[in-house]
């Protein structure tokens, strides 16, 4: 088969040869997605309608009932080819609308090509684990070092979104302050303590309906898928956010799935109403439980590994042996749809709600339910803490604490929609709800107070650096302001002091003054006083005449004496009233002068109050200041975090480049190793080979080296990509590295 | 890969080749192409494969594939491939059979334009050109009239639009769909935009639409109101129809009680706030993604981009995809039931057709009228199904094509209306002229009337002998005697039928064939699980009969029954509450009976063929809700009285129901007010339109063999009246005739319509609904039975009465005998029209061929052996058996072909003449009325 694979491969790739450019048609590649969007609805394992299976390359050869449905080389023969061009008998698909012109000529081509399994003819191999997870033993208690946290990890949201579309799946860490959320092709990782986001996880097939995390917190399990379509489990590792599993080639999205504690299993649950078990190293299906009645919306592995819990949407629960997919209890008792299980940390307990309203507690030693209580409402989710509490929320809008007893510790209500999925942060002091809305908030679990939100539909990073970024301007910009406001404080209070000075200069000079005139209003006391001692002592007697004949003095003299007399006494009284105008004047100087001063010195007073004033506020400024240089170092940093993670982002493409360019790489390299030993040995064997068989083996050997160079060129080109792009990656790795805040 | 490569040259070529040719004008060169040839599937409206064109942003921003071109690159334009691609290939455009290929000068414009930079001038929109065909001057002969639908526009709100159609009538009555053809303008352009037949809002204000053709002219009225404000999507009003439309909730898909793959919505769409809750919240994000609205589950499947077992439904971009993905974008809001309008009634244009020949085309527009006194053009979102597809059938759309000869209703269902249009296609240029036929009353008009629009001719007159026979059947249940037979052939008076027919009326036959079959319909009869004894059996047949004989108007013996109180010996109108004691029960056999209307369906969800939805189920039941039963003294007897208390629940939300009466109001009702007696009152009143025709249509149904409306007990829109004219007239009369049914009998009897012959004629051969011909119909069992008793002068005994009596008279339904059950009398366990079986089968001719009923009666009644002893030749003999079981006397070639055989053995003559009786009363002229 591969021999003649070969052979009608090569002349092909011969005549025309865009290197690795031009896939050749093939099942995986073009004729699977036809036949999952027309045919598999019917023809897949659960149905297997007339037999027929084809959901697999392996199946779809095994042909059905009435036999094959290809034959190589012979699309005319072959019955799928048959039944879907028009008129057919049967034509299929029997409902809904026929395969278009170009679905079947590419059917057409592929069964004409030689029914190629994949582009290069070679079987997929089945996607190895990056690095064997599996545990040897397993504990249920908390391991050993510091629990893993996400690190340069992706940030960038894969799809952003306006609005969030409802939370579909909620999952904490057992040991870190980490939760997962389902977003739009990705799944958040939120820090619960800075509630920031801590990574962003692309699943790009579709939309998470389930989250688990391992129950060491190493791994992330998600399940989800297309709805209607496709399935997928894919477990990340929560430290580097890389894919280490991806199982399930599902109908229809994933329900519900979990990885067993000891990491070898993953459960998977869906519309198909089968619970499949994976094995994690060799992606292959090893139990395909056939119990279930209706779709599986509910699984869990025990924290011990031992147990698998499941719930399907007629209220039918079960418990399976992990290892065997064997039965180990049937949990009867509730009459809605199963929602959710969850497992105490012993393993002992299962807990399980439903749509019937009830939360159920059953123990695994018989199997019995234990416990019963009514929620209020159906219940949508249910999760256990480390201590044994339970948080639940329902379709009566409200999220509860309960104790094991059934007793409710805490109630949160009032959420913008119906909320779907709740748990608690891995201490259990708080619990996070989504709703229908897509609003995600975390509550503390003691007194359903709310904390604060994330978003599921988180901003691109160039939208957070565009707000980020004018949030720094505006702290720049109050730094500025309080420094300038800093400045012009102290030449106020400069002024300020200056005017306080003169002031007080004022009051010393007055003081002077005042002294000054108390001695000068004394002395023209003094003055006054003497003037009008003298002014009073009566003008001496007209002496006796010492004879009347004879005068003393002569009458003319006498008389000049008398008037000058007069005039003296006139200078005297004008002295006097002189002096008492000035003492008058002095006395009033000297009444106004206290009024001043005291002026002075209020004026000193209010001055010290508006120097205090500004003094505080110059230590409010210079407040400010420290502040705001503290708020733009922590912009600072965001942005060179931001900025960082927009280099990571340019990494994580790059990786993806990589993987591509090293599969073509691997392709072309195999392809060259098969040509090269067809080379070698064909020459020699052609020698000894009997003449009719000659031309074959000159045919071969032709074909071998045909396009031989070509084919070495591009091999050598890939091999120059692939270390360009490693390089890059390095160069990019380090920058980033540099960027990162420290 | 070729065909890219030699694009690529020749794009190249031409690139460079460009800058001397002079770049085209858009106004001259490229719109009318765009126009032409690409507007019409990539606009608002359509957008197929996302893609408008019919602006230029929209034309940048691309459809699924990318932007149409890039101004300056020919060579990397879409608009230009596919242009260029061959036909052949799927993505070529203009796409194979939606349009001609564009010619080399028109791509060539085309790239010149793109590569001279694509300039499109600001602000202009391109509109799809309308291709009018070519003026048609038949189209002008013999025009009567143009008539616009709807006959008002109403336009509110950006979102709304309406699409008129003009239809044209000849002299001949036919109609043509001319919509294609007329001049149509809006007086006042500012207030309405029109594009093509469409009209949408511009700016408030009233205004009129002109349509002008050959001549004639019509207008409609347009009021303009919040012409600029804008409708949010509602999740009633927008998305459950788009449901509807699809057939999502249908009881094959989702409809269905368990749904489809998990997923149920409430079957045609009865319970909206259920349905919101099970698409929203019940599978969390499973079904819907607010987030990515597009790529929502339910999105998806429709569009089949995830396998979906109904098909791919939707086309992205189209209306019923918009409507959906524009509502989740919106957040999939519920409606505020208290705020949001209630579609109250709809309308379909045209109401009537009469399309000439095969392969015409007429479309039909769906209204529906608001609460809030908006309407809206519906067309697009209502189902449209045709009741006889052979004749004329409709396609999605609501556009009709014509087929066969005949008659058929094309219903458009939407929200919970079903409203039916009369098509009627008759060949093209048919040989025909109104026959001029005598016309005895009210009812051969209405008749000949609606023969004339089906270009049917109607059979003449039968003879006497067969109307005598048919008289005695039909009237009194018997057959005519000899004496009767000599008496009628003998009389010369014009009116001799006339006075037949009020002879019979007189008779207590006539009484008695009634009363049976008001007993059929009230179901008398014993029945022990509801503890129906004889006697109060008897009492009620007793007083029914009564009541009847004293010609008491059927509405008052409605009303009696309906109303009755008391013990079911002393007051046997009550007995109706002792047959049936289930409250649901009574009402559906209430709305069966009296109104001829099937409701059971509404029990569950909405009708889905007619208007009844639950609440009008439930509101009816509440006027049973409150009746009181106890027993008495007797233990066969049981008291009915009105207990005051007791309130009907709505199954769906639990809500006590309101009585209202069924299509008509809620009556004001005091708590402790006899509920029952509001209803008697009202049902058998003018005021519910139901009573009478319906009433009209049993009777009329017993003497043709056809109700107008047939089975006379499946009244909805979806099974119209072949002649609603006539039994709006015959329902009218019947009140008229203040319900006193022996009139309307009368009228129905003297027509032409009862008196035609069964023979067919070429134009009336096919017809069987529209009475051009009198029906062969087979004697019902009691009747038969009573005419083998009659012509061989034996009697029958039957349980509790006296020997003798006949079948026709039997009180009880479950008294019966071998012969009446083969005959398929009615068992009255159900009120079922159905009940009374008139379909021939084997055991029927086995039991008249082996059975004692004939050969052992013929013995006993000695009716041969007497007529010889009487001195009768075998001529006379034959001749009088004739008359005995056929109402005629023998043709010569009859009576010379049996005497004979009967003279071969002179001395077997009793037994020769015995066999001939045998023979007639095996005979399909026996058991058939004709």
């Amino acid at each position: 088969m591969k021999r003649l694979l070969l052979t009608l491969a090569f002349p092909a790739a011969a005549g025309f040869t865009p290197a690795f450019g031009e896939e050749k048609i093939n099942f995986a590649d073009h004729v699977r997605p036809i036949l999952e969007s027309a045919c598999l609805n019917c023809h897949n394992p659960d149905k297997k309608k007339g037999g027929l299976d084809l959901t697999t390359y392996v199946a779809t050869m095994t042909g059905g009932s009435s036999g094959e449905v290809v034959t190589s080389g012979n699309s005319a023969d072959s019955r799928l080819h048959k039944s879907i061009i028009r008129p057919a008998d049967p034509a299929m698909p029997p409902q809904g609308s026929p395969l278009s012109a170009k679905e079947v000529e590419i059917i057409a081509k592929w069964i004409n090509g030689g029914l190629l399994e994949t582009a290069t003819g070679v079987a997929k191999k089945a996607k190895k684990p990056a690095f064997d997870m599996q545990i040897a033993s397993v504990g249920t208690g908390k391991p050993e070092g510091p629990p893993p946290m996400p690190e340069n990890l992706l940030l960038e949201p894969v799809v952003r979104t306006s609005r969030a579309s409802a939370t579909a799946a909620m999952a904490s860490s057992p040991w870190a302050p980490l939760v997962a959320i389902s977003g739009q092709h990705q799944v958040l990782l939120y820090n619960t303590d800075t509630l920031e986001l801590a990574g962003v996880l692309p699943y790009k097939e579709g939309f998470v309906e389930s989250l688990n995390f391992s129950r060491n917190s190493q791994l992330l399990c998600a399940g989800g898928g297309r709805p209607g379509k496709n399935g997928k489990v894919v477990v990340w590792d929560v430290k580097s956010g890389r894919r280490v599993i991806e199982v399930g080639e599902e109908l229809d999205t994933v329900l519900a799935s979990d990885i067993s504690a000891d990491q070898v299993y993953v459960a998977i649950g869906d519309s198909s109403r089968r619970v499949k078990i994976y094995n994690t190293a060799t992606n292959e299906l090893v139990k395909d439980i056939k119990k279930h009645t209706d779709w599986v919306t509910a699984a869990q592995f025990s924290p011990d590994g031992v147990l698998l819990a499941s719930g399907d949407r007629a209220g039918g629960l079960f418990v399976w042996e992990a290892k065997s997919g064997s039965e180990f209890y049937t949990l009867s008792g509730h009459t809605g749809g199963i929602t959710a299980v969850t497992w105490r940390d012993d393993a002992n307990i299962v807990a399980s709600a439903s749509e019937d309203g009830t939360i159920r507690l059953w123990e695994m030693n018989e199997g019995k339910e234990v416990k019963k209580w009514n929620h209020g409402g159906p219940v949508l989710s249910l999760n256990f803490t480390h201590d044994g509490r339970l948080v639940s929320c329902g379709r009566d809008y409200k999220v509860k604490v309960f104790g094991q007893d059934g007793a409710q510790q805490a109630e949160a209500k009032d959420f913008a929609d119906l909320p779907q999925a709740a748990c608690f942060s891995n201490d259990g002091s708080k619990f996070i709800v989504g709703d229908w809305s897509g609003a995600v908030s975390v509550w503390n679990a003691k007194d359903a107070k709310k904390i604060g939100e994330m978003s599921a539909a988180p901003p691109t990073i160039d939208e957070r650096l565009a707000v980020l970024k004018p949030e720094m301007a505006k702290t720049e910009s109050t730094m500025v302001e309080a420094k300038t406001a800093m400045g012009s404080m102290a030449s106020g209070m400069a002024e300020v002091q200056g005017k306080m000075d003169k002031s007080k200069g004022a009051i010393m000079a007055f003081s002077t003054t005042s002294a000054e005139v108390e001695k000068t209003l004394a002395g023209a006391k003094a003055a006054a006083a003497e003037l009008l001692a003298r002014l009073n002592t009566p003008m001496p007697a007209t002496p006796p005449a010492p004879d009347p004949a004879k005068p003393s003095m002569d009458m003319g003299t006498a008389v000049a004496l008398a008037k000058d007399y007069k005039a003296l006494v006139e200078t005297a009284k004008t002295s006097v009233g002189g002096l008492s105008g000035q003492i008058g004047g002095m006395a009033n100087d000297f009444k106004a002068m206290p009024g001043q001063i005291a002026g002075h010195v209020q004026a000193v007073k209010s001055s010290e109050a508006t120097v205090a004033e500004m003094q505080k506020k110059q230590a409010e400024a210079q407040k400010t200041v420290e502040a705001a240089a503290a708020a733009l170092d922590g912009h600072k940093k965001s942005v060179a975090r931001w900025e960082a993670a927009k280099v990571n982002v340019t990494i994580f493409q790059r990786r993806e480049e990589l993987a591509k360019l090293t599969a073509k790489l691997e392709e072309a390299a195999a392809d060259l190793a098969d040509r090269e030993k067809v080379i070698a040995s064909t020459p020699a064997a052609l020698a000894a080979a009997p003449e009719p068989e000659k031309a074959a083996l000159q045919k071969k050997l032709d074909a071998a080296n045909a396009g031989l160079a070509e084919l070495k060129k591009s091999k050598a080109d890939l091999d120059a990509q692939v270390a360009s792009t490693k390089t890059a990656i390095d160069a990019e790795t380090a920058k980033y590295l540099s960027m990162l805040p420290k | 890969m070729l065909h890219t490569r030699l694009t690529l040259t020749l794009g190249t070529i031409l690139a460079a080749s460009l800058p001397a040719a002079a770049a085209p004008d858009f106004a001259k060169d490229i719109q009318p192409v765009l126009e032409n040839s690409c507007v019409k599937c990539h606009n608002d409206a359509k957008a197929k494969g996302k893609l408008a064109l019919h602006a230029k942003d929209k034309a940048l921003k691309g459809g699924d594939t990318g932007p149409a071109w890039v101004a300056g690159k020919p060579e990397e334009s879409l608009l230009i491939k596919r242009v260029l691609l061959p036909e052949t290939e799927d993505e070529a455009m203009p796409p194979k059979g939606k349009g001609e290929r564009l010619n080399p000068g028109q791509v060539e414009a085309l790239k010149q334009w793109v590569a001279a930079g694509a300039v499109w001038p600001d602000g202009v929109v391109l509109k799809e050109k309308e291709v009018r065909p070519p003026v048609d001057p038949k189209d002008g002969e013999n025009l009567v009239s143009i008539s616009v639908f709807p006959p008002a526009i109403g336009l509110e709100t950006k979102r709304d639009s309406q699409n008129v159609i003009v239809m044209a009538k000849y002299a001949d009555d036919t109609t043509r769909d001319v919509t294609k053809k007329v001049d149509l303008t809006v007086a006042n352009p500012a207030l309405v935009k029109q594009t093509g037949t469409s009209f949408a809002p511009v700016a408030d204000g009233e205004t009129v639409v002109k349509a002008s053709f050959f001549g004639k002219t019509a207008e409609v009225p347009v009021k303009v109101a919040s012409a600029t404000a804008e409708r949010p999507i509602s999740f009633r009003l927008d998305v459950m129809p788009v449901f509807m439309r699809s057939g999502c909730n249908t009881g094959s898909c989702h409809g269905a009680a368990r749904g489809q793959d998990g997923f149920r919505i409430s079957l045609f769409g009865f319970d909206p706030a259920g349905d919101h809750n099970r698409i929203t919240r019940e599978m969390g994000s499973r079904r819907i993604n607010l987030a990515l609205p597009a790529e929502s589950m339910m999105v998806e499947k429709c569009t089949g981009a995830v396998p979906h077992t109904g098909g791919k439904i939707w086309e992205p971009g189209d209306q019923y995809y918009n409507t959906v993905v524009e509502w989740l974008t919106a957040g999939a809001p519920n409606d505020d039931v208290a705020k949001v309008a209630k579609p109250v009634s709809m309308e379909v244009y045209p109401k009537q057709m009469v399309l000439e020949g095969a392969d015409v085309t007429q479309q039909m527009t769906a209204v529906v009228k608001y609460s809030d006194g908006t309407d809206r053009d519906v067309t697009s979102l209502a189902v449209f199904m045709s009741s006889n597809a052979p004749t004329a059938s409709v396609d999605q759309n609501g556009l009709i094509t014509t087929h066969s000869r005949g008659e058929a209703f094309v219903m458009a269902r939407f929200a919970t209306f079903t409203i039916a249009s009369q098509v009627i296609v008759i060949p093209k240029n048919l040989q025909y002229t109104r026959p001029v036929v005598a016309e005895a009353n009210y009812i051969d008009k209405l008749v000949n009337d609606k023969l004339h629009k089906l270009r049917v001719i109607p059979s003449g007159d039968c003879d006497d002998a067969t109307f005598l026979r048919r008289a005695y059947a039909d009237v009194v249940g018997l057959l005519p005697e000899k004496a009767d037979f000599d008496k009628f052939m003998a009389r010369t008076e014009p009116n001799k039928r006339e006075l037949l027919i009020d002879e019979l009326l007189g008779r207590k036959e006539f009484i008695e064939l009634w009363v049976m079959k008001w007993a059929e319909l009230l179901q008398i009869r014993t029945n022990p699980t509801n503890q129906v004894s004889y006697k109060s059996s008897l009492l009620y047949f007793n007083w029914l009969q009564e009541r009847i004989a004293n010609n008491v108007p059927m509405n008052k013996i409605v009303q009696e029954i309906l109303s009755a109180n008391g013990g079911t010996f002393s007051s046997p109108a009550t007995n109706y509450y002792q047959i049936e004691k289930e409250t649901l029960k009574l009402t559906e056999n209430l709305a069966q009976v009296f109104m001829g209307m099937r409701i059971q369906c509404a029990q569950c969800h909405n009708h889905p063929f007619d208007r009844w939805t639950m609440d009008d189920y439930y509101g009816l039941a509440a006027f049973f809700g409150q009746i009181g039963r106890k027993p008495s003294e007797d233990p066969r007897e049981l008291v009915v009285f009105n207990s005051g208390g007791g309130e009907v629940k709505h199954l769906v939300d639990g809500r006590n129901m309101k009585p209202k009466f069924l299509g008509g109001a809620e009556p004001d009702l005091k708590p402790g007010d006899d509920r029952r007696a509001s209803l008697a009152e009202w049902l058998a009143s003018p005021q519910n339109p139901f009573f009478a025709k319906n009433l009209a249509n049993i009777v009329w149904a017993h003497f043709f063999g056809m109700g107008i409306i047939d089975p006379v007990d499946d009244v909805r829109v979806s099974n119209p009246p072949s002649n609603p004219e006539l039994i709006e007239e015959l329902g009218k009369k019947f009140t008229e005739y203040n319900y006193d049914f022996k009139r309307l009998v009368r009228d129905i009897c003297l027509s032409k319509t009862y008196q035609r012959t069964t023979r067919v004629n070429d134009s009336n051969a096919q017809d069987e609904r529209n009475f051009a011909h009198s029906l062969i119909r087979r004697l019902r069992a009691e009747v038969m039975l009573d005419a083998i008793s009659q012509v061989t002068d034996t009697k029958n005994k039957f349980q509790g009465l006296p020997l003798g009596a006949r079948a026709v008279q039997i009180a009880d339904g479950n008294v019966s005998n071998y012969f009446l059950k083969t005959f398929g009398r009615a068992e009255r366990a159900t009120v079922c029209s159905c009940e009374v079986k008139m379909e021939p089968n084997l055991s029927q001719a086995l039991h008249l061929l082996n059975g004692d009923t004939t050969a052992s009666r013929i013995g006993a009644g000695k009716v041969v052996e007497t007529l010889l002893k009487g001195g009768a030749t075998p001529e006379a003999v034959i001749e009088d058996l004739y008359i005995r079981c056929f109402g005629r006397k023998p043709s010569a070639s009859e009576i010379e072909g049996l005497a004979k055989s009967v003279n071969e053995t002179p001395d077997k003559k009793q037994q020769a003449l015995e066999d001939v009786f045998w023979a007639l009363l095996n005979s399909k002229e026996f058991m058939f009325n004709h």
